[in-house]
Parts: C-alpha cells; sequence; structure tokens
C-alpha cells in the first residue's frame, strides 16, 4: 500500500516537474521580452517586471517587486500615464502612447501598449499590463528623415485610387503651393483647375482620363502620360508659379494603383529663360538695327536721319487731323527714306497704312491707323537714339569704336547671318552648341569697355570738388576692360558713390592739407585690372583715412555692436562695420556723400555681381577701397549629378560635334581615347554649358595655336576634372615656321570672357602652363571611394519577392556608377517602397533603371553635394 | 469550538511546524517569525512554493514567497555550497522541501490526533501568480501572513485555512511536538 502511494507520488511529481519546467520556460520568455513588461497595480505597485524593466530602474529583477511603477517617469507624465489608465478601465479598451521613461538621468521615448489585466489583485484593485517599447531611435530617425525631407525642394504627393491625395504628402508640398490641407482634395482641384486656360485639348482629355486608369493595366496610363500636362503656371499669393509636374504610376500586379506626382518650382529657371529670350531678342533687333544702320553710307544717312525725324515728328499730329492727302504724302516721305536707309519695317508698315488711307479715305479705321503710327513713332526712336550714339556723341568715342573696326562689324554681320540661318533651320533648342556658342558671341558683343566712364567721372568728380571746395586730381587705369552693358551701370553707380565719398570725407581741404604737410592737391586713384573670370578694383586716396574712433561710437549708437565686443575689435573689422546697412547717417554721409546709394547698397550692388568689397588704410596715408566683380550678370545653371562616364562620353560627342562642324583635327588623350578605362565616380554639374565653355576653348585654341590635343583626367584629391588643351604631338614635333594667327571666328573668341564664367561656377579654375597648354579644372567630381555606401531596405509591408527584380536593377545601375549598396531587412533611410510613404528617398517598385539611376543619384546629390 | 477559534490554533501549529522545520532545513537557528497583522495580499518575493494538507475536516494552503538572492544564501548552508554555485533548480527544490517538512509535520501532528489528512506534492512558481488564487471568503476561510527573517533577508509565508469540520478537531492536540531531526533531507 505504502509502495503505490509513493509510486503515485513519484509520478505525480514527474508530472508537475514537467509543468514546472514548462511554465518557467514560458515564464523566462517574459523576462527576456525586448521592451519594458509589467504587471502591476492600480496604485502603481509592481506585481511581474522583466528583465529590460530592471534594466531600466537599475534594479535587482527580484526588488523591483513591491516597487511602484511612477519610478519610471517624471511627475507630470505618470499623470499622464494614470489618465491612461483611467481610460482603460473607462473604455475597457487598450491604449497605446509614447510617454518618456527616465533612464539614467535621460528620457527616452516609449511606444506604451496599456491593457486590463484579466484577474484582479486580492485587494479587488484592478491590474494592468504594459508592454513598452523604445521608440527614442526611430523617433530620432525620423526626425532627421523631415529634416532631409523638409531640404528637398520639391512636392511630392500621391494620388490614391479614389482620385483624393493621400495624407502622405512631402513637407515642400503645401508651401510650394501655396496652400494647407490637400489631403482629400483632388490634382484638378490643387493643380490643374488654376491653369486651365493654358491646356491644349489632349492636355484636358488626359486630365479627365486620369481617374479612370486606376485599377487597369499600366499601359492605359502610358497611353495618355505624354498628354498630362508637364509645366503648370499658377498664381499662388499673387505670385506666378512656374510648377514642373512628374507623373510616376505605383503599379500593383500590373495594374495602376496610386499615382505620384512629384512637382518641381521652376519659377526662377522659366524667368530667367523668358528674360535671356526677351535679352536676346532684343539683342537681336538692337544688332539688327545697327547693322541696317551700318549698311548705310554715313553721309546720305546724316541726310535721311535729318529729313525723317522731321516727317515723323509731324506725322502724328497730321494723323489726328484725319487729312488723308497729307497723311498719305508724309508717309510716303518717310517710306521713301526708311526704303534708302534700309529701315524695312518702318518702310513696310508706311506702306500699308499709305495703301490703306489712300484706298478707304476718311473711311478709314483711324484707331488702328493711330496705332500703326504709334509702332512706326517707336521703331524710329529707337532707330535714331542708336544713329545718335553712333554718330553723334559729342566725343565722338562710340562712334570711333566701331567706325575704326569695320572688319569686325562685318564679322558680326556674318555672324549675326550666321545665327539667322540656324534659327531658321530649326527651333532654338535644336540648334545645338554651335547656335548658342554665337548666340554668347552676340551678346558679348555688346560689352562694353569700362574706359567709356572716364569722362563722365571725372567730370563729376570736378563738380563735386569745385562744391565742397577741394583740389583733387583723378588718376584712372581701366585695364582696356569690357563689361556687360548692366554691370557698367552698377559699377559706374558704385564708383561714383566711391569717389564722392572720397572728396567728400577723404580729401581734406586745400588749407588742412597744406597745414599737414601735403600738397594741396588731394589724389584719388581708380585702378582696374582684370584676373581670371573676375575684375579687381581699386579706389584709392591720400587723405585723412578712416576715424576709427568714430566709427565705433557711430556703430555703438547705432546699435550695430555692443559695448562687450568693441573693446578686442582689431582695427581692421572697425573699419567694415561703415558697410553696415544703417550705418550711413547725415553724420557721416553728407549731402554729396549722401546721393545715390550707400556703401551697404555699394556692397550689396557687388555682391549681386558676385563680388565683394574691404576697406583699409591706403600708405602712407588715405583709405583705400578693394572690390572685385564679375562681368557679366549672374549665370543660371542646371546642375546635375551624372555618373563620370556619362561625362566622359558627353564631353567626346561635344568635342566630335565641333571637329565635324568646323573641320578641325583635335587628338583625344586621356580618358577621352581610353574609354575602355574610365573609372567610376559621379560628376555634378551643367553638362550643356560645360560642353559649351569646352568647345568654345577648343575652338579658340585651335584658331590660335593650330592644332589640338584635348586630355581629361580626374583629380580626384581635389574632387576636379581636368581638361588639358595643349598642342598635338605632331604639330610639337615638326619645327613650325607659321606664326599662330588670333582668332578670325568671333563665334571662337568672344564667348570665352561668359565661358570663364561658366568653368568658374563650377568650383573650377584655369591654368596656362608654361608650354602654351591651358587646363582647364572644374568640379564637383566624387571619386569612386568617395562615393558613400548607401543601406537600402523594404518599406514595411513590403513583400521582398515583390522586390527582387528592382532591387536587381537598382544594384545593376549603381553597380555600373561604383555606388555601393547594401541590401537589409531592417527598416533604412533609403528604401523600396511601393509608395512615397513615409520615405521620399525611397526607390520605387518596378522603376526602370533610368528611374532608379536617376532617384539614386538625386540622393547623393542632396547627400554629398 | 467555532471555525474561527479552530483556524487560529490551526494557524499557530503551521506557524510553529514551519518555524522549527525551517531551522533545521536551514541550519540556521536564529530565525524571527513576525505576524502580519493584516494579511498582506501583495506579491513577497519574485517566487513562490505551495502545498496542500487536505482532509474531510479541513483544509490548509501553505505558500511561502521567497526571492532568490536570500534564499541562496540560507539554501547553500543545507548544500554546503557557495551560494553563487546553487542553481535556481536547487534553490526552489530547497524551498519545496521546507513546504513539504511543514505540511508532513502538520499532517503527523493531525494523524497523533486520529485525525487524517493527505498532503499534495509541493510546487514552485512565480510569486506573481498567487494573483490566480482565489479571494479568500472570510466566512469559510482565514487567512494569515506572517515572516520568517533570516539574517539575509524574508520570506513570506502565508496559510489560508478552510475548516469544514470544527468538532472534527476537538481532540487534536496543538502543542508542536518536537521531531526528531533525522540529518537527513529528502527530495523527491
Amino acid at each position: 500500500m505504502s509502495t503505490s502511494i509513493n509510486q503515485d507520488l513519484q509520478a505525480s511529481h514527474q508530472i508537475l516537474s514537467l509543468i514546472e519546467q514548462a511554465k518557467t520556460r514560458s515564464e523566462t520568455t517574459l523576462d527576456q521580452l525586448p521592451g519594458i513588461y509589467l504587471v502591476f497595480r492600480k496604485d502603481g505597485i509592481i506585481m511581474r517586471s522583466n528583465e529590460m524593466s530592471s534594466t531600466i530602474l537599475e534594479m535587482n529583477p527580484e526588488n523591483i517587486i513591491g516597487t511602484s511603477i511612477q519610478k519610471f517617469f517624471k511627475s507630470h507624465i505618470w499623470t499622464i500615464f494614470q489618465a491612461k489608465m483611467e481610460q482603460v478601465l473607462l473604455e475597457n479598451k487598450a491604449q497605446e502612447f509614447e510617454v518618456p521613461v527616465l533612464f539614467k538621468g535621460e528620457e527616452l521615448i516609449f511606444y506604451f501598449h496599456l491593457s486590463v489585466f484579466d484577474v484582479k489583485s486580492w485587494t479587488g484593485l484592478p491590474l494592468f499590463a504594459v508592454i513598452g517599447h523604445d521608440v527614442s531611435q526611430l523617433r530620432r530617425m525620423q526626425k532627421q528623415l523631415s529634416e532631409i525631407f523638409a531640404t528637398i525642394p520639391l512636392g511630392i504627393l500621391t494620388v490614391a485610387n479614389s482620385g483624393k491625395i493621400d495624407t502622405q504628402i512631402s513637407s515642400y508640398t503645401e508651401p510650394l503651393l501655396g496652400r494647407v490641407n490637400l489631403a482629400g482634395l483632388t490634382l484638378e482641384d490643387v493643380v490643374f483647375s488654376g491653369a486651365r486656360e493654358k491646356f491644349n485639348l489632349a492636355n484636358v482629355e488626359a486630365i479627365n482620363s486620369l481617374n479612370s486608369v486606376f485599377g487597369q493595366p499600366e499601359m492605359l496610363f502610358e497611353a495618355i502620360h505624354d498628354n498630362l500636362p508637364q509645366m503648370v503656371e499658377l498664381n499662388i499669393n499673387s505670385d506666378v508659379r512656374y510648377i514642373r509636374l512628374t507623373y510616376q504610376p505605383i503599379v500593383i500586379d500590373g495594374n495602376v494603383d496610386r499615382l505620384l506626382v512629384v512637382l518641381e518650382d521652376r519659377t526662377q529657371i522659366v524667368l530667367a529663360q523668358i528674360r535671356e529670350a526677351e535679352s536676346k531678342q532684343l539683342e537681336e533687333v538692337s544688332v539688327r538695327r545697327i547693322l541696317q544702320i551700318k549698311k548705310c553710307a554715313p553721309d546720305i544717312l546724316e541726310v535721311l536721319m535729318e529729313d525723317m525725324n522731321h516727317s515723323v515728328s509731324e506725322v502724328k499730329a497730321i494723323a489726328e487731323s484725319m487729312d488723308v492727302r497729307k497723311l498719305a504724302n508724309c508717309l510716303h516721305g518717310i517710306k521713301g527714306n526708311a526704303r534708302v536707309a534700309g529701315f524695312d519695317y518702318i518702310k513696310d508698315t508706311c506702306h500699308v497704312l499709305e495703301t490703306n488711307i489712300l484706298q478707304n479715305g476718311e473711311k478709314s479705321d483711324w484707331n488702328d491707323v493711330g496705332q500703326k503710327i504709334d509702332s512706326v513713332i517707336l521703331e524710329w526712336k529707337e532707330f535714331y537714339s542708336l544713329y545718335r550714339a553712333l554718330y553723334q556723341n559729342p566725343d565722338q568715342q562710340q562712334n570711333k569704336t566701331i567706325e575704326m573696326d569695320e572688319g569686325r562689324i562685318k564679322k558680326i554681320q556674318e555672324l549675326f547671318n550666321k545665327y539667322n540661318n540656324l534659327m531658321q533651320i530649326g527651333k532654338q533648342s535644336e540648334i545645338g552648341l554651335l547656335g548658342e556658342r554665337i548666340s554668347l558671341a552676340l551678346r558679348s558683343f555688346n560689352f562694353l569697355p569700362l574706359e567709356k566712364l572716364q569722362s563722365s567721372i571725372e567730370m563729376k568728380v570736378k563738380e563735386t570738388a569745385d562744391q565742397l571746395g577741394k583740389m583733387v586730381k583723378l588718376n584712372c587705369t581701366w585695364g582696356q576692360i569690357q563689361v556687360d552693358p548692366a554691370v557698367m551701370t552698377s559699377i559706374s553707380n558704385c564708383l561714383l558713390h566711391l569717389l564722392n565719398n572720397a572728396i567728400a570725407h577723404g580729401i581734406e581741404s586745400p588749407e588742412v592739407r597744406l597745414q599737414n604737410g601735403k600738397e594741396e592737391v588731394g589724389h584719388i586713384l581708380v585702378h582696374f585690372k582684370e584676373s581670371i573670370g573676375m575684375i579687381e578694383a581699386e579706389v584709392s586716396d591720400d587723405g585723412a583715412g578712416l576715424d576709427q574712433k568714430r566709427i565705433i561710437q557711430k556703430a555703438l549708437k547705432n546699435k550695430l555692436i555692443t559695448i562687450h565686443n568693441y573693446g578686442n575689435m582689431p582695427k581692421n573689422d572697425a573699419y567694415q562695420l561703415i558697410f553696415a546697412p544703417g550705418f550711413s547717417t547725415a553724420e557721416v554721409v553728407n549731402d554729396i556723400a549722401g546721393r545715390g546709394i550707400g556703401l551697404d547698397a555699394v556692397q550689396g550692388s557687388l555682391a549681386e555681381l558676385g563680388g565683394s568689397i574691404s576697406v583699409s588704410e591706403n600708405f602712407p596715408s588715405g583709405t583705400k577701397f578693394s572690390f572685385n566683380f564679375r562681368s557679366s550678370e549672374t549665370i543660371s545653371l542646371d546642375k546635375n549629378c551624372i555618373p563620370f562616364a556619362g561625362l566622359v562620353k558627353s564631353i567626346q560627342k561635344a568635342l566630335l560635334e565641333v571637329q565635324e562642324e568646323e573641320g578641325f583635327k583635335i587628338g583625344f588623350s586621356g580618358f577621352l581615347y581610353e574609354s575602355k578605362n574610365i573609372p567610376g565616380g559621379l560628376f555634378y554639374g551643367d553638362l550643356r554649358k560645360l560642353n559649351l565653355a569646352l568647345t568654345t576653348y577648343v575652338g579658340n585654341f585651335v584658331e590660335v595655336n593650330g592644332s589640338i590635343l584635348v586630355d581629361l583626367d580626374v583629380n580626384s584629391v581635389h574632387g576636379e576634372v581636368h581638361v588639358t588643351l595643349k598642342k598635338s604631338i605632331s604639330e610639337n614635333e615638326k619645327p613650325s615656321t607659321d606664326t599662330p594667327k588670333r582668332s578670325s571666328r568671333l563665334e571662337f573668341s568672344l564667348p570665352l570672357r561668359l565661358c570663364e564664367q561658366y568653368i568658374r561656377y563650377h568650383n573650377g579654375d584655369l591654368e596656362k602652363l608654361s608650354d602654351g597648354s591651358l587646363v582647364l579644372k572644374f568640379g564637383t567630381f566624387l571619386g569612386p571611394n568617395q562615393i558613400p555606401a548607401f543601406e537600402v531596405g523594404l518599406q514595411e509591408g513590403i513583400d521582398p519577392k515583390k522586390a527582387v527584380g528592382t532591387r536587381d536593377r537598382l544594384l545593376e545601375v549603381a553597380s555600373a556608377s561604383g555606388i555601393v549598396l547594401h541590401f537589409t531587412d531592417a527598416t533604412s533611410r533609403l528604401q523600396l517602397c511601393s509608395s512615397i510613404g513615409e520615405a521620399d528617398l525611397g526607390f520605387m517598385l518596378g522603376g526602370t533603371k533610368d528611374v532608379l539611376l536617376k532617384q539614386l543619384l538625386r540622393v547623393i546629390e542632396v547627400d554629398q553635394l | 469550538m467555532q471555525e474561527k477559534e479552530v483556524a487560529d490554533k490551526v494557524d499557530l501549529l503551521v506557524q510553529g511546524i514551519a518555524l522549527k522545520r525551517f531551522q533545521s532545513h536551514s541550519r540556521f537557528a536564529d530565525i524571527e517569525v513576525t505576524k502580519l497583522e493584516v494579511p498582506d495580499p501583495g506579491i513577497g518575493g519574485r517566487w513562490m512554493a505551495l502545498i496542500l494538507i487536505a482532509g474531510k475536516s479541513i483544509r490548509i494552503t501553505f505558500k511561502v514567497h521567497f526571492h532568490e538572492y536570500v534564499t541562496r544564501i540560507v539554501a547553500a548552508n543545507l548544500y554546503g555550497k557557495k551560494p553563487e554555485t546553487l542553481t535556481v533548480h536547487q534553490i526552489l527544490d530547497f524551498i519545496k522541501e521546507f513546504c513539504n517538512l511543514t505540511a508532513g509535520g502538520v499532517k503527523t501532528q493531525f494523524e497523533t490526533s486520529n485525525l487524517t489528512v493527505g498532503i499534495s506534492l509541493p510546487l514552485a512558481t512565480r510569486g506573481f501568480d498567487d494573483v490566480f488564487f482565489p479571494v479568500p471568503n472570510q466566512e469559510t476561510g482565514f487567512g494569515t501572513s506572517w515572516l520568517l527573517t533570516v539574517p539575509s533577508g524574508q520570506f513570506k509565508c502565508s496559510t489560508f485555512i478552510e475548516v469544514m469540520d470544527p468538532k472534527a478537531l476537538d481532540n487534536v492536540s496543538f502543542e508542536v511536538v518536537e521531531k526528531a531531526d533525522d540529518g537527513e533531507v529528502e527530495f523527491l
């Protein structure tokens, strides 16, 4: 009997041991949960915890039992936590929320799931179970990501298959469109409705069909894609904004599920293009008028112009009197003179008008007649002002400039005809580098010599000096520098201000000068010199110099500096305060020096020209302003990131193009020759402008030196690409008897100044070597070892099997560009994703190689360049 | 005797036996018993061991809540090993055996007075599992708690006593009988 009981007990013991082991395993699993796991009473007393909880509370896992969960939180957070407990009880529903948890004095953000534990404690108090995960890292990354998104100047949104915009949009979208709460609206509401007037029928049909492609095969979308508006002009907050639209369908199982729309603000570029086109048009018209004027013999022209001037001044009054015969006579006279002078527009318009009024008599449409006469008068005024500028300048300066180079005029005429022919062949966008080069050359033709300022400056200096009772001698050296007319105006204003300033505040009165042991005449020196791409200048005087104490007093008074930071201010830094906005006051700038623009505006004007200004003491006495600026207006570039191999190929193509067009013989060297050994790496820049600059330099080099070898290399350390132009070896080897001739083709010499700027705008430089070679250096280049490796993950919810194709294509394009990608299962900043979701920097599933490469390059552009 | 009177006496009996068994089991003489005036509903330790003593007239649940680190020092005495070398399994076995000895002592005391009861096998589990035990009904059952305090810490013991037939316990001697210490510890 006893033995049987013992056996029963043994058996029961074994069963219990097994159950105990199983229970212990389960408990151990709970203990090792990665986040916080706690069961606690309503009063906060912990009854069950896990290891992570012990770590955070820095308590032994056994002692944590019986302590309060309140220890995890700051007091106000505990209040929130208690409120959540109440909510759980009230709604009988688990709550999920994020609150900070204290850990070693720092706050970590935890995501909590709080629920009621289904058993009550003996006291009757409810028990709660909470699971918490540390999401601090995630939130930090989200913040970083948001910051990155905020820096991407693109609007990105997705349209759901309902036709409504999803809630997930990039942060730039709303400011770009000038409105908020876009989610739930349609593309029509947000983009198209404001621009409908400019859509053609095909656009309208494509927009109307857009909603019907959702849920349909991708090919249906492709059918309408080309007709969807690619650019819209919107009025946003009373400004015109040009927005480029890019559409990318998000395809799931072969059908269009959603539509990704990328909006890019092209306003500045479009406006720059419009300005450039207007400027070109004006230049073309001006050049045409000049050429027409120059075609006519000066002695005949003089008579014709005066005669026409007389007739044109009367024609308006005659037209208003509606005296048909008298008006016809007058128009006839103008027409005859215009014919002789070669002014075609005036001639043709007068002819039409004459015919019209002679046919219709008093029944003529007098409004129309009046408008046409106005256009004749306007055209005449343009001609007449040009004529006066060319032939009637009092000192004959301009006249002399043009007349003394008749050969140049002829060449410009040839250039202009060549350009016109190109324009007639095709659209401007299709005329290639040659057309652009000629256009640049024509633009450069308008450049004016700085020396033109001499007489007006001298006159104004004398006037100011006389007015202030001072004796001044001005000495100018202009360095044969030519600048864009717009730059000329800015520099003239800046110069005038600096000279007035020097006379008013620098140069002392003759008496004071004599007392100080100086000669009674003050000297002002204006000196310009050109270095590569920049013009440097100095305006110096031998006057009293800057008064550091007065400058500091003024700066303190105007709160430009504080009492605390002026004490240690070096003298030279104190001088620069005179450029601060608000520094100029009546005490410092009198009525003469205060006219026009202030020193802060001088600084601003020079900054707009890419330059800067500083002031220093002049030796042995006086003040010296040193400044620099670019010779033409700011150039707009369309920079992109491209594989280095693409750059090489593009340069090769452009060189072959110029070789074929011009009949040059260009030898290739370096990577241009060894195209199989082109290294990886990425280049960032405006390819078109660079090719234009390179081919222009090549053309000029050939014209001057007769032969050329073009070498292309990279300097990974400086992140530069080097293109070296040198005489080809065969030419160097044979003794040359021919003296190289200056370029006879203006399209290769005139635009050099602007091309040089294109190089400089690419962080570039030019270097002339002692053997006559010219090295063009430009960046920004990232060598294969400098391209960062990226980690690419899968967006949550994406089936890895569905991403295989995209991943392989992405790897292929990355590898071809020397970019290393690591694929990971974890969430990364770069993701393969089905929609824009939370990953603006993601790669769209189903994207073609081209699209994926562009996305990849954009990431690098944003990250590295 | 009324149920409450019986329960109080049984409770004292269990306390006395538990103290003596713990002293002999742990080889610690200096052990204090502190009764908790109000039964403590909290979890007294990360672990808990329990045993049931049951007959027709009475049913006693004896539970011990304990911490591993406290028990490790006490058990090391018995095992003759360094505390840190003991496994969790050994520690749990130690307390389970203590429950077994206590329940065995009660059973022996009852059977001396011809009251037959049986005892279950001891069981060790997490202290938190106490919340799954039914809340004591104050009319049919009586719960008490007390602390066994050793130099390294405390063990919270509790009894839950249900008296079905108080008269059956009229002849039971509640005087704790000293049990001859045979120096053997039997682990099942």
